[in-house]
C-alpha cells in the first residue's frame, strides 16, 4: 500500500515566499549538523525546498545558522 | 531603473551606536542619485547577537538590515565601502522585489506593452530563489 503523500509544512505555514533572515523557521530544515535535510524527510514541496536551500545558505552567510555544527 | 535590495550589516559589537550610525549615513549617502534622493525605506537595528560561528576573533556581531532602492550601477562603489570599513565584519546585499507578483494582471493590459526591462519574467520575479538575481548577491567573505 502506497503511503499518503506528506504536505509540505512551509506551505502550510501559509509562508509564499521563505526569508532568509527567520532562522527559527529555517532551523526546522536542518539537521543537527547543520546540514540541509532533503525533500524526502522535510516533506516540502519542489518551490519551497528550492526557496529553502536559497534562504539557508544566505542565512549561513550572515551567521544566523552554522555551516556545520560539531557535537561532542 | 531603481532596483529593491536588502543589505545585513555585521558590524563589530566593540563599535558603538552612535558610531554604528554614523557609518550608515555615510554608506547610505552613496545611494542617493538625482532622481533617487531617498533610496533608503527602512533600517532596523536588530541589535547585539551571538554569532553561529565566529568570524575572525568575532562571537558577537551588531546586526542591522536595511531595505534600499538604488540603481544597480551604484552599488560596485557601495560595496567597496562597505569592504573597506573595519567595523563591518561581514555584509550581505540581495534583491528584495517583494512578494511574488501576482501573475493575473498582466494579460488584461494588453497594449502591446511587454515587460522586458528586468520585468517579471516568473524566475526573476521571485527573490529568494536562486535563479537571475544570483550574481547580484553579496557573497563577500569577512573585510
Amino acid at each position: 500500500m502506497r503511503r499518503t503523500r506528506k504536505t509540505c509544512p512551509v506551505c502550510e505555514m501559509g509562508v509564499r515566499v521563505v526569508d532568509y533572515k527567520d532562522e527559527r523557521t529555517l532551523q526546522r530544515f536542518i539537521t543537527d549538523r547543520g546540514k540541509i535535510l532533503p525533500r524526502r524527510l522535510s516533506g516540502t514541496c519542489a518551490r519551497h525546498q528550492r526557496q529553502l536551500g536559497t534562504a539557508i545558505k544566505r542565512a549561513r552567510h550572515i551567521a544566523l545558522l552554522p555551516f556545520i555544527r560539531t557535537t561532542a | 531603473m531603481t532596483r529593491r535590495y536588502e543589505i545585513v550589516y555585521i558590524f563589530n559589537s566593540a563599535v558603538e551606536e552612535a558610531q554604528v550610525d554614523q557609518t550608515l549615513e555615510r554608506f547610505h549617502a552613496l545611494l542617493k542619485s538625482e532622481e533617487n534622493p531617498e533610496p533608503i525605506r527602512n533600517v532596523n537595528h536588530w541589535g547585539k547577537r551571538t554569532l553561529a560561528y565566529s568570524i575572525g576573533s568575532n562571537e558577537i556581531g551588531y546586526y542591522v538590515v536595511t531595505q534600499f532602492a538604488t540603481d544597480p550601477t551604484l552599488l560596485p562603489e557601495f560595496e567597496r565601502l562597505v569592504k573597506l570599513e573595519e567595523s563591518v565584519i561581514r555584509y550581505q546585499i540581495v534583491l528584495n522585489e517583494g512578494e511574488v507578483p501576482v501573475p493575473a494582471p498582466l494579460p488584461d493590459t494588453s497594449d502591446g506593452e511587454k515587460p522586458s526591462d528586468g520585468g517579471p519574467s516568473k524566475p526573476d520575479a521571485d527573490p529568494s530563489k536562486g535563479g537571475g538575481p544570483k550574481d547580484e548577491e553579496g557573497t563577500n567573505e569577512e573585510n
